[in-house]
């Protein structure tokens, strides 16, 4: 029995400080009023000093997915703005579109087609990377709605802090589809509105596939990004952070790019599948540890693999509890099972304000009936991670590396069909 | 960004000496220092800003006059006998000698065993258990005062007026005796004092807000009857004030409060202790003897009441700061910042004024630096007003006004006060009220044998348990007797396998109030032996023959 109660506490213990330090990041924004002040956009009204260079890779996507996407970027009110949309040389229909697209402006919009025989987003986004002219190449993903304001405050971003990459916010939005969307889109808001500017204070970005734009001359002189990653986009910041390059975050919600949720179960745990394993592929990459100071390779250790962890230690909570409620342990034992429940239920409570929070931004109505979900959805939502995490696991053990693309279906147009028309 | 930009209306004036917002200010002109020395003597000027100098001297003052003759300016209750048993018991890794029965959560005790290590290790104290204790008490009795000045600064409030504030308390003789014994509501005092510390954060961080509730949280555990200043806790967080984060505070200080507190019934699930049964003790049973079927007091209304007398008794012990704090209180009404304090001592006042059930002797304690803050915070309110007064005047003709007031005003205080200082508090000071109390154990100690069973008051438990008897069983609580079940279990006989009672001021009105017929029986049966003032020793007539050592001793007493 001591040695069960040993290892019950040390077991406590340990998911005390990982439920602990997921609580700390997720709540960094609302630590104290200020903070809050210093994850914004700077409030000058924006510039338009330098040009930009948006690519759009897109594969087997619909007209009107790529139509509203493209709409959002060319309504820019930054006007030295660029579109190349990339496509691969074996996806006919697509490169069709993109083509119609790009003669109704040949002014501001042209295509870029990718012939390698083995396809990836990175494998396209550097064959598109050659065309660019701007000063600044931006990255945008087939079914991302950008903000109109958002290229002149991004401009804003680099001229005023000397920045050589800057990431913008992405929201997901169609809260209510099903049941996992919920805390979908909670996480994308803490992530892009509280997560990542911790990071950015201690010294590591992963960047993300959309809304990110980095200095063009910098970009080519790295040769572009990783063709063989499947999180390429995390894999630039690693390398920019370890270089010491200075990545600015930003968020702002009227400046945050529209997406929307996976549309099943099955497209979601493709996509996690998808993300830690090429987290896990950066990871064993390495060039993380290259990174200046303790603290960023603390950072990035944590993102790129503790994290995905968590999701399966989640797992050992409800078995602990009834471990310790069933087993006959010492008192002082049973009870500090029960920490990380605590810390748990204490996440829960504040996800709650950040739900409140998340739809005062974003314009999302948030009913009982969504408060209710978020309680319901924690247990399901955290399997669900802890599935694709184990699944990407065994494949990252496999050495099976495939591309499991998401599809795109248009829910996110729905609520915003307003703006895309303008 | 606009609803951050609130100023606080409050007490954040331009007058008083050292005025200024939280300790954390204190940046002091370090121009003109030598390049060589100047680094070192800035960072010492950092840590020691006038603020923590001040914050530490009314520490190191008040845990003097904490810790003055803390043993024996009081006489021993059965409460802290209590406490300082549960707490030995408690590091030996148990609940308590006896049965555990949720007659309050246990985190009390389990505090006073973690504070009571060091003097003990330390060697100060007369060596036993309750002079250990009564350390901790006298400990807790200056960090309750050096909080109530931290508030009072986290007010605003001008330091000297803080101070002023705190000495009252300090001072006052209701402080100096109940504040400075071994009850759980002088362990929770400062958890409560600290939680108001923290809501009131100038900085209003979300760690500071759910630090609050956290702390509330461990009040709670701690004594739960502090409870009555919950409503005030939250009327500090979040009265008169509207931030950014409002939602997140009030939400992280619910929270973490009511996770603390989860572990009270947390511990008693894991323990099969939850719901009443039979034959087990719960924490329901243990709740609803607290709330309801403990012997009423009456009501405050009722001129002939135990509660009446209780109260105007609590009164009259510290008029002065009862009034003066009572008249801040209406002060602070005024202000939104400050209006958390009346409604503090309301919570406090609801179950003495309007209750009808129990009301325990050491009561009024936690609503003392409730008092205190009222008087600052009030007093500060006047000066303010008086510096608005003399907005026209300033310079020379100014000083000499606001220092002939500030005169006037510590005089009319400390002469109203100088009469209960001098003949309540400073006897205190060289009172040696547990005379009869040691000579009556010492009298048990040289004539009772080792193992023969002894009923004490709680009051003498650990000190008769210490002259090496063989345990709770063979040293017997008086309640215990026909209170835990586990006494028939260990003594066949009922009351006739007891051989000697000590009997103190308590012990009858107890046998009587708890209505503990085996104990009545056992005092029939028994003869005196001995007396010191209000202490005696008991011998119980057995029926039996025992041979035992000092048989002469005691025959020669007896009729």
């Amino acid at each position: 029995m001591t040695v069960m109660s040993v290892l019950l506490v040390a077991i406590a213990l340990l998911l005390l400080v990982l439920s602990l330090s997921t609580l700390v990041l997720a709540t960094y924004a609302w630590w104290d009023p200020e903070a809050r002040a210093t994850t914004g956009f700077p409030a000058t009204g924006g510039a338009e000093e330098l040009s930009f260079s948006i690519l759009v890779p897109c594969r087997h996507e619909s007209e009107g997915v790529m139509r509203a996407t493209l709409a959002a970027l060319l309504a820019q009110s930054h006007r030295d703005v660029e579109v190349i949309i990339s496509v691969g040389h074996d996806d006919p229909d697509t490169r069709a579109t993109a083509e119609l697209l790009a003669r109704e402006r040949p002014d501001r919009v042209r295509v870029s087609v990718d012939g390698a025989a083995v396809k990836s987003k990175p494998r396209q986004l550097n064959t598109a990377l050659q065309m660019c002219r701007g000063d600044v190449v931006g990255v945008f993903d087939a079914e991302s709605l950008a903000a109109p304001e958002l290229v002149r405050a991004v401009d804003d971003v680099f001229r005023t802090t000397g920045a050589d990459a800057v990431q913008g916010a992405v929201q997901l939005v169609n809260h209510r589809d099903t049941w996992f969307s919920l805390r979908n889109c909670l996480e994308y808001f803490i992530w892009f509105s509280s997560r990542l500017h911790l990071q950015e204070r201690m010294g590591f970005i992963p960047l993300g596939g959309t809304t990110v734009f980095v200095r063009r001359t910098l970009l080519v002189e790295l040769g572009g990004w990783d063709e063989e990653c499947l999180a390429e986009d995390c894999e630039l910041g690693v390398r920019l952070s370890s270089l010491g390059r200075r990545i600015r975050v930003a968020y702002s919600p009227e400046l945050a790019t529209r997406e929307e949720t996976p549309g099943d179960v099955a497209s979601f745990v493709k996509q996690r599948t998808r993300w830690a394993l090429g987290f896990f592929q950066v990871f064993r990459k390495g060039v993380w540890r290259r990174l200046p100071t303790r603290r960023a390779r603390l950072a990035a250790r944590w993102t790129l693999v503790q994290q995905h962890l968590v999701a399966v230690t989640g797992i050992a909570v409800p078995l602990s509890l009834a471990l310790a409620i069933g087993g006959s342990f010492p008192l002082p034992v049973a009870m500090l099972t029960f920490l990380p429940l605590v810390v748990t239920l204490a996440t829960v409570a504040l996800e709650a304000c950040m739900l409140r929070e998340l739809g005062r931004d974003h314009g999302l109505a948030m009913g009982v009936r969504d408060y209710v979900v978020l309680i319901l959805t924690t247990i399901p939502f955290q399997l669900l991670l802890a599935f694709a995490t184990l699944r990407a696991y065994g494949r990252f053990r496999r050495g099976d590396l495939r591309w499991e693309k998401t599809e795109h279906a248009g829910r996110h147009l729905a609520p915003v069909r307003t703006q895309v028309a303008a | 960004m606009t609803a951050v930009a609130t100023p606080t209306t409050g007490l954040h004036g331009d007058v008083g000496p050292a005025e200024g917002g939280p300790a954390e200010g204190g940046g002091d002109d370090r121009a003109g220092l030598g390049p060589v020395d100047a680094g070192l003597r800035s960072r010492v000027a950092v840590v020691l800003t006038p603020d923590r100098l001040l914050t530490a001297a009314v520490l190191a003052g008040s845990l003097t006059v904490g810790l003055w003759n803390v043993t024996d300016a009081v006489a021993f209750q059965d409460d802290e006998g209590t406490y300082a048993a549960q707490a030995a018991a408690a590091a030996q890794g148990t609940l308590g000698p006896y049965t555990y029965w949720y007659d309050h959560p246990p985190f009390g005790w389990f505090q006073i065993a973690a504070l009571a290590a060091l003097p003990r290790a330390l060697g100060i104290g007369d060596g036993s258990e309750l002079a250990v204790t009564r350390v901790v008490a006298g400990t807790l009795f200056a960090v309750t005062a050096t909080l109530v000045h931290l508030v009072l600064r986290r007010l605003g409030v001008a330091a000297v007026i803080s101070v002023a504030a705190t000495a009252l308390l300090v001072a006052s003789p209701l402080a100096l005796t109940l504040g400075r014994q071994v009850f759980l509501d002088n362990v929770a005092t400062p958890w409560v004092l600290l939680a108001f510390w923290l809501a009131l954060s100038p900085r209003r961080a979300l760690w500071a807000h759910v630090g609050a509730g956290a702390a509330f949280g461990v009040a709670l555990l701690t004594k739960l009857t502090i409870a009555v200043v919950g409503p005030a806790l939250l009327v500090a967080l979040l009265a008169g004030r509207r931030w950014r984060n409002r939602g997140f505070s009030l939400t992280g200080a619910l929270t973490a409060g009511a996770l603390v507190l989860a572990l009270f019934p947390l511990m008693a699930l894991l323990r099969s202790e939850l719901l009443a049964g039979p034959d087990r003790v719960s924490l329901q049973q243990g709740l609803e003897f607290q709330l309801g079927s403990r012997t009423t007091s009456g009501s405050f209304w009722d001129v002939s009441s135990g509660r009446h007398a209780l109260v105007l008794g609590w009164v009259d012990q510290s008029q002065v700061l009862v009034v003066v704090g009572l008249i801040g209180a209406l002060l602070c009404l005024l202000d939104a910042r400050t209006r958390w304090v009346p409604v503090a001592l309301a919570g406090f006042a609801a179950p003495m004024l309007l209750g009808l059930g129990y009301l325990p002797g050491m009561n009024v304690v936690g609503a003392l630096s409730f008092l205190a803050v009222a008087a600052g915070a009030g007093a500060h309110r006047v000066w303010r007003a008086l510096a608005v007064g003399l907005d026209g005047v300033s310079g020379r003709p100014r000083r000499v006004v606001t220092t002939t007031i500030a005169v006037l005003a510590v005089t009319a205080v400390g002469a109203a006060a100088a009469p209960e200082w001098r003949e309540r508090s400073l006897p205190l000071a060289t009172a040696d009220a547990n005379a009869d109390w040691r000579d009556a154990v010492a009298w048990i100690g040289a004539n009772v044998p080792d193992d023969d069973v002894v009923v004490v008051p709680f009051s003498a438990w650990s000190a008769v348990q210490d002259q090496g008897r063989g345990g709770p069983w063979t040293v017997v609580a008086l309640e215990k007797v026909d209170l835990d079940s586990q006494f028939d279990v260990e003594h066949a006989q009922g009351w006739r396998e007891i051989e000697w009672i000590l009997v103190g001021p308590t012990t009858e009105p107890n046998i009587v109030n708890l209505g503990l017929t085996e104990m009545a029986r056992a005092m029939d049966g028994s003869t005196e032996v001995v007396a010191f003032g209000e202490w005696s020793v008991r011998e119980v007539d057995t029926g039996d023959t025992t041979d035992t050592t000092d048989t002469t001793d005691r025959t020669e007493e007896q009729p």
